[in-house]
């Protein structure tokens, strides 16, 4: 029995207190909620040699700078891109892991989870020796014929995605595993004996079921994917532009915290728009509880 | 449940208690700033390994950039996590009117008394610039035979594709600094920049550029044979030259190179201690330990260079330098030129 | 029967273009990795791949470079301290949201989980300015603090997934044997949910110690992690001690992981429970 499965209701509570959260929950007000809404009506006192402008005038640059409309539409679009990459990527290793890895799948698990113990730092710095005038994926792609002059990857957004991909793939597999663990092989069973193929079976039977996971999946890499600069900053080069990246270089070149403040609040509002799109279709197929 | 897992558990929660204790930092011990690559090396052996033999007392050095410091700063006014601030003129001017650091004056430190005025002056009377630099033209002896002389003959022959040239990307520090060189140079002014846009769009259009991210990038860039030549700072280039990479040649260009000088100061919330760290900043011995390692120019008029020091080094008359207003009018303008180099050119 | 364990074992087999595809694919996720781990080794001041030469030089420079060992240090116990309190904290909320009648549980775990939701540099720049404002600036509490919102909801999840899955009879049988609330939870619900406990730990000291968006904006000489002083000598220095450092960090976290392979399993760690 699956621990997901909900404990039946009438089941004993007494053994708990709900006061036990009253603790954790003044905590997280505390320092969680009240920080997020202080950012919100931006109190701080924050004197720069930059003007001081009213809120007003930055949220007008981001929402009408077509510069500034671009970046929050490619710090989305970045987003849903990694993310529909690792499903389509990771999809088929949940399938090797949950079915056909057997003795091997510890191991599996373990290679998925090793990058995972990683420094994203590692990891990013490996891709940018691999994306470097002279690094491996030119030397390849120029001895394969596919070019004839080393392409810059590390100033196009290819660098910056392929980094993403390779940092959040691990998740996507891991969710989309999870759930397929659950799937009742008897069911796909069922659909062989009465006649559908192999591909027929998995679109009809298998992925539904799964979508869960991929839902999951989705929510937990492009919220991920939202919110990552480091990758960005390492890998990006001049051509993509993201909101993360732009409130760290505020921070660190710029220095116009209530600029700043604003992107902040812009990237904070696509995130809990996901996270309501997440309530609202996770509530609608019935599964409660934790994500 | 299992002995091992009851060990493993108490150990965990026992080492948590003891550990949450330290990690405290004494009272004189200051936390003080460096830019990175032989610089931190220079800052580290001769002046906080100086404090640390007078005082008794540790200097932590940091490596990073000025406007993050700087934001840091702001952040924590009263309990700053940095007590001596290294940063360029306008940053210093920036800083200083912006309320981050300390007037410093011969009273705080005595040994500014012997200091050039014209580096006091430059920073507006914020302390002083403890040493300074200029741009240069650095190149690959070997793929490129016939180096250019002057800052436009380069510009325009990278822009033909003579080579590939390595520029600092906007993210560098002192970028909006040597945009104002560069529209100072073109015909502009602090007040109109656009000549400097214009030069770096047809570059970046060319092809024929990269970015250098960091200091140390460029000379990787360099070393792998990314870049044939570069505009970088001649202190580094010569410090980089002699550890053994002679196939790198330095052009004092005819037009007169962008001079950058560079200021230490103490943050307002930080103690006294830092006053006797800056002091031996502004010191002839140390400062001259500074320069040996770096190569560029020291303040402290008492200093003598070596015959070689003096071939390399640059004097302000020879340089672009920019006047006090001039300063305040970049670091105001430094994050729309930001901006607006993200917008037009964004290399 | 002979046909249906054929045919279990057709679907068991997997094809070579799946294998083969899976075999890409752990070359892709771990390829950069390894690369690191080889320019570790290098002879060269610079960054070089494949590496010149053999040498330990930039292991060497690890120990040596101050910044690295102490922010290190700061890591580690950072880590520590933040799976205590997330625990500390986590716990108790996970049970009583499970199986403890409070009022709009489901609206309350989903508040519990938000800091997941959040983008995290928003969370460390929002966090900056709000604990100076209270006075606690820049020190290791405000970092512990900062670390423990993000890391509670792991703690939370996993204690509440292991919780839910056990039957409350036991806590039943134990009131109706007289014992009180306290008796209940120490020598009941505890030893059974401790593999959740674990796994919350674990999750929580991995995030934190390789936590970049909020351990920055906390930067100062004794608040600094590894992976801010990485990033910051990556920004400003770029030479393979990085590679170095990332070892390092890579050879701990493989023995911590050890470990916990050893004691729980690695099941433990896997989202399903």
């Amino acid at each position: 029995m699956m621990a997901k499965n909900r404990v039946k209701s009438g089941g004993f509570t007494g053994a708990v207190s709900p006061w036990w959260i009253a603790l954790t929950g003044l905590f997280l007000v505390v320092f969680f909620v009240l920080p997020i809404v202080n950012n919100l009506l931006n109190t701080n006192d924050l004197a720069t040699l930059a003007k001081q402008r009213p809120m007003s005038f930055y949220y007008h640059k981001l929402f009408f700078d077509p510069y500034y409309i671009r970046i929050v539409f490619d710090t989305v679009a970045l987003s849903v891109g990694v993310t529909v990459i690792c499903i389509i990527i990771g999809y088929p290793v949940a399938m090797f892991l949950v079915r056909h890895s057997g003795r091997w799948s510890g191991l599996v698990i373990f290679l998925l989870i090793a990058p995972l113990l990683t420094s994203i730092i590692m990891r990013t710095f490996g891709w940018r020796v691999l994306f470097a005038r002279r690094g491996l994926v030119n030397d390849f792609l120029l001895w394969a014929d596919i070019l004839d002059k080393p392409f810059m990857f590390l100033n196009s957004a290819s660098s910056a995605v392929v980094g993403l991909v390779h940092v959040l793939v691990p998740f996507m597999v891991l969710s989309i595993a999870s759930v397929l663990r659950s799937i009742d092989l008897q069911l796909e069973e069922s659909a062989r004996i009465l006649g559908a193929s192999r591909i027929k079976t998995f679109l009809r039977v298998t992925f539904p079921l799964s979508l869960d996971g991929i839902g999951t999946g989705f929510i937990i890499v492009f919220l991920l994917a939202n919110g990552s600069f480091v990758t960005l900053l390492l890998l990006g080069g001049g051509d993509l532009k993201t909101l993360p990246l732009l409130i760290y270089q505020q921070f660190t070149i710029s220095r116009d915290f209530q600029f700043a403040a604003a992107m902040s609040n812009v990237l904070l509002a696509i995130a809990v728009g996901c996270l309501y799109l997440q309530l609202r279709l996770i509530r609608r197929k019935g599964v409660k509880g934790a994500a | 449940m299992s002995r091992s897992k009851r060990w493993i558990h108490s150990s965990v929660v026992g080492s948590a208690l003891l550990f949450s204790g330290m990690g405290t930092v004494s009272a004189e011990e200051i936390t003080v700033t460096s830019f990175g690559g032989i610089w931190e090396t220079a800052i580290t052996n001769c002046y906080a390994a100086e404090y640390e033999k007078r005082t008794g007392h540790k200097a932590n050095v940091m490596i990073g950039s000025p406007a993050q410091w700087m934001s840091q700063i702001e952040a924590n006014p009263d309990n700053p996590p940095i007590d001596v601030i290294v940063s360029t003129q306008s940053q210093t001017v920036a800083a200083g009117e912006g309320g981050l650091i300390s007037r410093a004056t011969a009273k705080e430190i005595p040994n500014l008394a012997d200091v050039d005025p014209l580096f006091i002056g430059a920073v507006d009377g914020w302390g002083a610039c403890f040493d300074f630099g200029a741009f240069v033209i650095a190149y690959n002896k070997d793929t490129v035979k016939n180096p250019p002389t002057s800052i436009k003959e380069f510009v325009n022959r990278t822009i033909a594709g003579d080579w590939v040239a390595s520029f600092p990307s906007i993210t560098y520090g002192i970028m909006p600094d040597i945009i104002w060189s560069f529209a100072d140079l073109y015909g502009g002014s602090a007040d109109n920049v656009d000549p400097a846009f214009e030069v770096f769009k047809k570059i970046k259009d060319s092809g024929n550029a990269i970015a250098w991210a960091s200091v140390t990038d460029f000379l990787n860039q360099m070393s792998t044979g990314d870049a044939d030549i570069g505009m970088y700072w001649d202190g580094r280039a010569f410090s980089f030259i002699d550890k053994g990479n002679d196939w790198m040649g330095v052009v004092k260009p005819t037009d007169k190179a962008f001079m950058s000088c560079v200021a230490m100061n103490k943050s307002k919330g930080a103690p006294d201690a830092a006053w006797e760290y800056l002091n031996i900043v502004f010191e002839p011995g140390p400062m001259s330990c500074f320069s040996d390692y770096l190569n560029y120019g020291v303040t402290n008029q008492k200093v003598q260079y070596s015959e070689k020091m003096k071939d390399r080094i640059t004097f302000p008359k020879d340089l672009r330098a920019p006047s006090t207003a001039t300063s305040r009018k970049i670091a105001e303008s430094a994050a729309d030129w930001i901006e607006r180099w993200n917008k037009e050119i964004g290399m | 029967m002979n046909s249906r364990s054929w045919y279990i074992f057709k679907e068991n087999t997997p094809k070579l273009s799946m294998l083969l595809y899976v075999v890409l694919f752990f070359i892709f996720l771990l390829g950069p990795i390894l690369i690191v781990v080889a320019i570790s080794f290098t002879e060269t001041e610079y960054v070089a791949f494949p590496p010149k030469g053999f040498s330990l030089r930039w292991y060497e420079r690890f120990f040596e470079y101050d910044a690295f060992v102490d922010s290190f240090i700061v890591s580690v116990e950072l880590a520590f301290a933040t799976a205590v309190l997330g625990v500390g904290l986590g716990v108790p909320a996970a049970l009583a949201v499970t199986r403890g009648n409070v009022p709009f549980a489901n609206s309350i775990m989903t508040f519990l989980l938000s800091p997941l939701s959040m983008p995290l540099i928003v969370m460390g720049f929002a966090l900056l300015f709000y604990l100076s404002a209270l006075g606690l600036g820049v020190s290791f509490l405000s970092l512990l603090i900062a670390h423990t919102v993000i890391s509670l909801p792991y703690v939370v999840r996993t204690v509440a997934g292991v919780y839910r899955g056990i039957s409350p009879d036991f806590e039943e049988s134990a009131a109706v044997l007289g014992a009180n609330r306290f008796q209940i939870f120490w020598n009941v619900t505890l030893p059974m949910i401790k593999p959740g406990i674990f796994a919350g730990m674990l999750f929580a000291m991995l995030i934190s110690i390789d936590n970049l968006p909020i351990s920055f904006f906390f930067g100062s000489a004794d608040t600094n992690t590894l992976p801010v002083v990485m990033l910051s000598y990556l920004e400003h220095q770029f030479d393979p001690s990085i590679a170095a450092a990332s070892c390092i960090q890579l050879i701990v976290a493989v023995i911590g992981l050890f470990i916990v392979e050893r004691i729980y399993g690695l099941d433990a760690m896997t989202p399903a429970s």
